[in-house]
């Protein structure tokens, strides 16, 4: 079944932008007020947990996306049923990650083009990477992954060098004990982004080396959570808790704040770029996800088939998601403490359960 | 074949006709020429029509480029103003005097009649967060004893835009002189929103006649009629400004704040007042809080970096023990300074030094039963400061030709 094949190194750069594409720019954990950061610090460990479950799956399967081992746990009815609703739910979150973007840059840059030009555009190039297929699109992150890396070196230079940072801006450790800290880690930082990671179980199988993928997923995991921990904490004592809770978009209003002799300022652009990489490839993840469980579901040998209508799809669920910004915000809080648990844990956790005690059966 | 062409041909004309419409993205297009760069805008209290006054200045580009096509005669910035009941309904009203359309992103500084600021700015600067096309890097100042609407009007000499010269007067004296600071919207909006820490912001007057400062004459002149003045420090309670403070006691203010770059501090010498003038070069103050039995205090460590710039006064700057004290000199002044901005704070009960934020630092447990009444615990506060003095350098010279 699996012809195309990534390497590590892209396996890493593709994980690594997908955890922290757009939670570099929306933030996460700000439920958590000055501790924000720590809270993401919490949901890494999360999120090691999440990927060594999914590890766990892609040993028993190496072959098989968890749409093909969930019919071979569960019968092909029940399996496939879950299938199905992982094709949903797939879709639903390219369409939201589309609708964040769109939402964004229609609040801060476009503010009179239309909602559907920019996500139309964007969804345009992303049903073409993944048309020309996951091998293309792992090369694709591999070059933007390094020109991300370039952006936030600069930037946290621009930082520095610009005397905003204030240290002080993130003290005392724990205002309020760790309780809402806690809450914090449970409700927003680990089912977003580490949770959104059940995407990959469609992507491991490419994996050339697959004695490796422990490792370098751990890796992947590790550095994105530790740059996340790191740019929220920028963004914090740059822009003071207060401001930074009432951010539609942290990170551009910490940028704008640059302002170095008279010259290297008016950076909004910087940001605004990340936004835009981390969302594409976190939109194709999910995107790549949805075709890949479709065709496994369906038997569907011409793949390339499903993908333009899958993208007229996301794109008008991504329109009629929510009737305004606010709805959607207040969705996704409501999603991701219900649905997202479900899908990320829920089901994988049934699946690691029932394979293990078929293993302890057969034996 | 021939479908297989016309198949090719169609995707290629689709192509090429959905990039040239998607990509040139000239959907949110502004022509520069269709542009009026606003520069600074003021805001004022509304005498009738509405609760804002809203002042803009436009830059005027031939005249601000100069060469060939300047007249040479026009003014390099033209003001609009016109009242509203919000900040946007009033902008929007100027744009009834403007053949351009104002565009924001390059506002220098935000100006705030002084009346205004008297009765409470806390509510005015939603618009300046919330609108994509603000900045949250313009410069806040309060037009001193005037509307912002008089100060923006004033031209003058050296710089061509008038928003330009508001901020650089502003900086240029906070640099040197260290009695005045520029702060960014943001910065203002952080500390205006803390429960434990209220803003100090720099501000600006008119010297000389204001009625007459506002034509291209005053910048012909050498002795201008008018002239922009960066003049003391305003405290702040609450969002309303509560008192200006000036001179020494703005210095120090901002000692505590560590927003000192550099100073002149004179010096008593052999008895004679102020005979000795020391530039301070580097400095560095912290705040810190002590718990003691449940009662905070505040430490306030100040360390400052001299040379002695000028002497007039018989002594000889070679001698170790003289340098030694002066150093003592300059700890002893600095600490009165000191003293005295503590004590006018106290009086308008405005924490400008953020005290309760280095408690809340230390303590937030005891900073969550002390906030309810921190007006009170703040005027009780007992305060701590200790200088540290150094003298470098003396200059280019040794002994002064003073020195008999």
């Amino acid at each position: 079944m699996v012809k195309e094949k990534i390497s590590l190194l892209q396996f890493f750069v593709l994980l690594n932008l997908f955890v922290y594409g757009t939670n570099l720019v929306v933030g996460s954990g700000l439920d958590a007020k000055k501790d924000a950061w720590i809270a993401i610090l919490i949901g890494v460990a999360g999120g090691i947990l999440l990927f060594l479950m999914y590890y766990y799956l892609y040993t028993l399967y190496p072959d098989l996306s968890l749409v093909g081992y969930s019919q071979k746990l569960l019968g092909k009815y029940a399996g496939g049923f879950i299938g199905l609703l992982y094709i949903i739910f797939f879709i639903y979150e390219a369409a939201r990650d589309l609708r964040d973007v769109g939402g964004v840059i229609g609040a801060t840059v476009l503010n009179e083009t239309p909602m559907i030009f920019i996500s139309g555009v964007m969804i345009l190039a992303i049903a073409y990477i993944i048309y020309l297929g996951i091998e293309v699109l792992a090369r694709t992150a591999e070059i933007f992954w390094g020109f991300v890396v370039i952006l936030g070196a600069l930037g946290s230079l621009f930082f520095y060098f610009s005397g905003l940072i204030d240290v002080k801006q993130l003290l005392p450790l724990l205002e309020s004990g760790w309780k809402p800290v806690l809450k914090a880690v449970y409700t927003n930082t680990i089912m977003f982004p580490f949770g959104e990671m059940v995407a990959f179980t469609f992507i491991l199988p490419y994996i050339e080396k697959k004695k490796q993928v422990l490792k370098v997923g751990m890796a992947a995991v590790i550095v994105s959570g530790l740059l996340i921990t790191y740019s929220t904490a920028i963004n914090l004592s740059v822009l003071g808790v207060d401001i930074m809770t009432r951010s539609q978009f942290p990170l551009l209003s910490a940028v704008q704040g640059i302002e170095i002799m008279n010259f290297i300022e008016h950076l909004d652009v910087m940001a605004v770029l990340v936004l835009i990489i981390g969302v594409f490839f976190k939109i194709s993840v999910f995107y790549y996800a949805a075709i890949v469980a479709m065709a496994d579901l369906f038997k569907v040998t011409h793949k390339k088939r499903l993908i333009f209508p899958t993208a007229i799809i996301i794109l008008n669920t991504s329109l009629i998601i929510a009737g305004n910004f606010t709805e959607h915000l207040n969705e996704g809080k409501f999603v991701l403490r219900t649905i997202f648990p479900i899908f990320a844990v829920g089901f994988p956790v049934l699946y690691c359960l029932i394979a293990f005690f078929k293993s302890k059966v057969t034996r | 074949m021939v479908i297989k062409m016309i198949k090719k041909y169609a995707a290629v004309c689709l192509l090429v006709v959905g990039v040239s419409v998607l990509l040139t993205g000239c959907w949110n297009s502004k022509e520069i020429n269709e542009l009026a760069i606003v520069t600074t805008m003021g805001i004022d209290q509304a005498e009738e029509d509405g609760r804002f006054e809203v002042t803009i200045e436009l830059a005027n580009p031939p005249e601000v480029a100069g060469g060939s096509q300047s007249s040479g005669r026009a003014s390099t910035a033209t003001v609009y103003s016109a009242t509203g009941d919000t900040l946007i309904s009033a902008i929007r009203r100027i744009v009834q005097q403007t053949p351009r359309e104002p565009f924001f992103p390059y506002t220098q500084s935000i100006v705030f009649g002084e009346e205004l600021a008297r009765s409470g700015i806390q509510d005015t600067f939603d618009l300046l967060e919330r609108n994509q096309e603000f900045r949250t890097t313009p410069r806040v100042l309060i037009a001193r004893g005037h509307t912002a609407k008089e100060v923006i009007k004033i031209l003058s000499p050296l710089e061509k835009i008038p928003a330009k010269k508001l901020v650089k007067t502003s900086e240029i004296s906070g640099k040197s002189l260290g009695e005045t600071i520029t702060v960014k919207v943001f910065e203002f909006v952080d500390q205006i929103t803390s429960e434990s820490a209220e803003p100090l912001v720099g501000g600006v007057s008119i010297i000389g006649d204001k009625e007459q400062g506002t034509g291209v004459s005053n910048i012909e002149d050498t002795e201008p009629n008018a002239l922009i003045k960066s003049e003391g420090l305003a405290i702040f309670k609450d969002g309303h400004l509560k008192r200006w403070v000036e001179k020494e006691d703005a210095r120090g203010m901002l000692w505590v704040v560590n927003k000192i770059e550099s100073t002149i501090i004179n010096l008593d010498c052999n008895q004679e007042a102020s005979a000795l003038s020391i530039k301070i070069t580097n400095t560095h103050s912290s705040i810190n809080a002590v718990i003691k039995n449940g009662q905070p205090t505040i430490t306030i460590d100040v360390k400052e970096e001299g040379e002695v710039e000028e002497v007039l006064c018989n002594i000889d700057v070679t001698d170790q023990t003289t340098i030694q004290n002066f150093e003592k000199q300059l700890e002893d002044k600095t600490k009165q300074e000191i003293e005295r901005a503590i004590k006018i704070a106290k009086e308008e009960k405005s924490d400008v030094f953020g005290f309760g934020e280095a408690i809340n630092r230390k303590d937030p447990g005891l900073w969550k039963q002390i906030k309810k009444n921190y007006d009170e615990e703040f005027t009780a506060l007992e305060v701590n400061i200790k200088v540290d003095a150094y003298i470098t350098r003396s200059g280019m010279r040794t002994g002064s030709y003073n020195q008999e």
